[in-house]
């Protein structure tokens, strides 16, 4: 449809004038409505999750206020809003059957939350509801189930071929629904042993347990000791000498904070030194404003002046540290008290003074159990440990 | 014979944007854009091709939106009031430029343009622009896919099952109304795959759709060809994946073809160089400077400087480009061939505008490949996709993986901080209107008119245009307003239908305006 350049008169000899019809282009009175807000509720209770990407789930949520205020009497003041996410992936969930479970904490009054999640293609569904602070927990209402995505290509290269049934749907698993899966039997049925030879045969040997938590010990060991060795900020005990005017000295029995909960007198007074023999002293802050310039004379320290409470740090972090270890000791039945290990026959060669007091005998064991008791770790060494496990 | 299969598939879609109220609609001009620099050439070209005795194939979507304003007789008769009017900005820039030697050929080749496209709309196509893909259609060239009613993204509406249904439904009916036949191919909108997807195409007779790469490679189990044969959900469909390799050397203008220095450079239009008073009401009657398609410029390169548009070279490069598509995609075919033991299918789908609106050059480009693979080579044919799925009926079995071809590759493009805000208020109103439907049973008259109008309201709602602009920032406003006024609309009819007290002019005026889909359409058998 190639032409020279038209001229204006032969355009109009070539083509029909588009005069529109009057009734084509009018524009109607239109409606030209106010835009209202959106209504900011809709008086139900409801939640909905959705995946936004493989490790990204967005939730909103709305609540019917007077369904709160009928669950205000099972509140406790440190009542927290959550959600209650429940990894639903391949079972059909009824409430109890969940893979996993965990809490994200948020505010109610957001009424909508993204929670980052760490494992693609799973399913998820979730409570939203209320969480008290000795851990009970009770739910609002229940999502609908979120699919996230795969992030990468799937490890199974079956190849299954399926005909095609051109008009008419093939009965097949639906992907919509995941299936309940019946658990992995990893003998088939034709090869069970008869019971004569279900026993396990003599010279088997369970295989060795991991212990993490030696492992962790050890670990926090290394980076506590050049901690200790190299800044002087944590050395056991400065030369009171070198401070000069500002230089105090404080008892080294008596630490000038406290840890909550810790017989911290108590175990001063007995053989364990305490975590850090001696404190880290720092230089006491003066505040001066700029104001309040003192004169020369002035210009020492009154003799009723403490200096703030110096904050160790590492201390803290350590005790911190030592405190839930000691709680995951207690707990794990593999790691058990000294005394039990010793009961069993496990090997008892292992020097561990620190752990003294928590030998044989029985009244000593039952009193220290519950106080967390700091160890001297530049007396400890890499073998200063008593694993809990026993090979039978 | 060929080694291996080339399908091409161009998606059209444009929101429902009809303003009757306004004289003269700023939005409404992507349409009246699109009609006369994507469609029209596009026909043009495929036409031109017919007439020469090439045979190929392609494929395209018609979203149900886009297929609307097309067909709309006041729609119409606006393009060619705007098109005249074009025509007379581009007899004022012959005068305005004459002297200018290299300037002013450009202005008569948009001048020929302008009236080339008026004439073929007019009298070729008969207003009707669908109609000339109907034709291509029945030549047995082209295969047109249907979509889903308001393009809304499924994998988000899905969580009221019933809302992602009636996209879907509504679509296949309003495919079947224009048509005549039905669909075999549905375009998912933004390829938003969700499990479920499947079965829902699956109840709607459909044999096939497209996804994006990683909801093919993503499959499980691992397809064996990756994106280069089919995979068979387990519901029925099958499911093609994008070829990777095809994508930005062709869309991008960084990497691909449209940001050659020789092709027309998009961001220099007069509408943005000349006086107000010298561009109304050609361009819009209220002095708004858009685009009028008409560019002098080229790329040139990476600065500022944009060098004069050079036709004869652009056509050149036009054809250079394809015949460089073409080798590679024989050197990709031969080697796929060579690993497999049937022939692969390479899958390009595009969006329509990138083809004539984003990239001028994208219709000659296409005509030129088209060609070549007819005329110049063996190893390779353009296919449609029921052609590959008659050839090899078998399939893979495989589950596709949750996607989109969307930024990031996912949901978050349309549920972002942005745009998160209306799905609370778009699974409540899908709610709403299911209790609607269910209570009003055997409706009619008026109430059955309000409930056609509530379910227009809500689809229209639904579209996944609005949250896109609300997170692109480009036209934000305007998509939140469109949302709070369907929701707003929805929301009036539904009480207005639970009171029986429906106030019928209003409702006209409403029918009047938001006209998408005929009450056959929207009517659940």
């Amino acid at each position: 449809m190639e032409r020279e350049g038209p001229s204006k008169q032969s355009i109009l000899a070539t083509v029909p004038s588009p005069q529109p019809q009057a009734a084509d282009v009018r524009p109607s009175p239109g409606l030209q409505e106010e835009l209202e807000a959106l209504p900011k509720s809709y008086g139900r209770t409801t939640i909905v999750l959705m995946a936004v990407d493989p490790y990204l789930v967005h939730a909103y949520w709305e609540v019917a206020p007077k369904e709160l205020e009928a669950t205000k009497r099972l509140w406790d003041p440190q009542v927290q809003s959550a959600l209650r996410f429940y990894d639903v992936t391949g079972i059909a969930f009824d409430g109890t059957n969940a893979r996993a479970c965990f809490d994200v904490d948020v505010q109610l009054a957001a009424e909508n939350w993204y929670v980052r999640l760490w494992s693609p293609g799973k399913s998820y569904v979730v409570d939203l509801g209320l969480r008290r602070a000795d851990g009970s927990f009770f739910a609002l209402v229940r999502s609908n189930t979120a699919h996230t995505p795969p992030a990468a290509p799937s490890m199974n290269v079956d190849v299954r071929y399926l005909p095609i049934q051109v008009g008419s749907k093939v009965q097949e698993m639906s992907a919509a629904e995941p299936p309940v899966r019946a658990p992995a039997v990893a003998i088939p049925p034709s090869k069970i042993l008869p019971p004569e030879q279900r026993q396990t045969p003599g010279g088997y040997r369970r295989p060795a347990v991991v212990d993490i938590a030696r492992t962790v010990w050890k670990k926090l060991v290394q980076l506590y000791r050049p901690l200790q060795e190299e800044k002087p900020d944590y050395a056991p005990r400065p030369p009171a000498e070198d401070l000069g005017a500002l230089a105090y000295t404080r008892p080294p029995e008596q630490p000038e904070y406290s840890v909550p909960g810790a017989g911290i007198a108590a175990s001063a007074q007995t053989a364990a030194a305490p975590l850090v023999a001696g404190s880290a002293v720092r230089e006491p802050a003066v505040a001066i404003a700029p104001g309040k310039l003192l004169r020369q004379e002035e210009g020492q320290m009154p003799d009723e002046h403490r200096p703030p409470a110096a904050i160790d740090m590492a201390r803290i972090v350590w005790e911190k540290l030592a405190r839930l270890y000691h709680h995951f000791m207690g707990e794990e039945p593999g790691y058990r008290l000294k005394a039990a290990v010793e009961s069993s026959g496990a090997r008892p060669d292992i020097p561990t003074p620190q752990f003294a007091a928590y030998s044989a005998s029985g009244t000593e064991t039952s009193a220290q159990e519950t106080s967390p008791r700091f160890v001297d770790l530049t007396q400890m060494d890499e073998n200063s440990f008593v694993s809990g496990v026993s090979s039978r | 014979m060929e080694k291996g299969y080339l399908a091409i598939l161009l998606h059209g879609h444009l929101p429902f944007v009809r303003h009757p109220e306004h004289e003269d609609s700023l939005e409404e001009n992507w349409l009246y854009e699109a009609i006369t620099e994507v469609y029209i050439p596009l026909l043009l070209a495929m036409e031109e091709l017919v007439a020469d005795g090439i045979d190929f194939r392609i494929s395209f979507s018609l979203t149900p939106t886009l297929a609307s304003m097309l067909r709309d007789p006041f729609l119409q008769s606006r393009y060619l009031r705007k098109i005249g009017r074009l025509i007379e900005l581009a007899e004022k820039e012959i005068k305005r430029t004459e002297g200018q030697s290299h300037i002013q050929p450009l202005a008569q080749m948009y001048h020929q343009r302008f009236c080339q496209v008026r004439e073929a709309f007019l009298n070729r196509y008969h207003r009707d622009v669908v109609a000339g893909f109907q034709r291509l259609q029945e030549l047995g060239k082209v295969e047109i896919v249907a979509s889903a009613a308001t393009h809304g993204f499924l994998p988000l509406l899905s969580v009221d099952p019933l809302a992602a249904r009636e996209q879907v439904r509504v679509g296949v009916r309003h495919y079947e109304a224009i048509f005549g036949r039905s669909p075999k191919g549905f375009w998912l909108p933004e390829c938003g795959y969700y499990p479920g997807a499947g079965e829902l195409l699956a109840e709607h007779g459909i044999r096939f759709t497209i996804l994006e790469t990683h909801g093919v490679t993503h499959a499980e189990p691992r397809p064996r060809y990756g994106v280069h044969a089919p995979i068979q959900c387990p519901s029925g469909p099958a499911v093609f994946g994008r070829d990777p390799d095809c994508s930005k050397q062709v869309w991008s203008s960084v990497e691909g073809y449209p940001g050659d220095p020789d092709y027309r450079e998009f961001y220099r239009d007069i509408a943005y160089e000349r006086d107000v008073d010298y561009l109304t009401p050609h361009v819009h009657e209220h002095g708004l400077r858009i685009d009028s398609g008409i560019k002098y410029y080229r790329v040139t390169g990476k600065t500022e400087d944009k060098q004069v548009y050079v036709p004869k070279w652009a056509e050149r490069k036009a054809e250079i480009h394809a015949g460089d598509f073409l080798s590679h995609r024989e050197r990709q075919i031969e080697y796929l061939a060579s690993v497999m033991d049937r022939k692969p299918i390479v899958v390009a789908p595009y969006d329509a505008e990138l083809f004539g609106h984003w990239w001028y050059e994208g219709p000659l480009w296409l005509k030129h490949l088209l060609r070549k693979l007819a005329r110049e080579q063996n190893t390779i044919r353009s296919v449609t996709f029921s052609e590959y799925l008659a050839e090899y009926p078998h399939n893979q079995s495989a589950t596709p993986a949750a996607s989109s071809w969307g930024h990031k590759g996912f949901n978050e493009v349309w549920l972002s901080g942005s745009n998160d805000w209306i799905y609370r208020h778009l699974h409540q109103a899908a709610l709403q209107m299911e209790e609607l439907s269910d209570l009003s049973g055997r409706a009619d008259g008026v109430k059955q008119r309000a409930l056609h109008q509530a379910r227009r309201e809500l689809l229209l709602a639904q579209s996944s245009d609005w949250p896109f602009m609300i997170h692109s920032g480009a036209m934000a406003e305007y998509a939140t307003a469109r949302i709070k006024l369907h929701l707003q609309r929805f929301q009036r009819l539904a009480r207005e239908i639970e009171a029986n007290a429906i106030d019928e002019a209003w409702l006209s005026a409403t029918e009047d305006q938001d006209n998408i889909f005929v009450a056959n359409v929207l009517a659940t058998a």
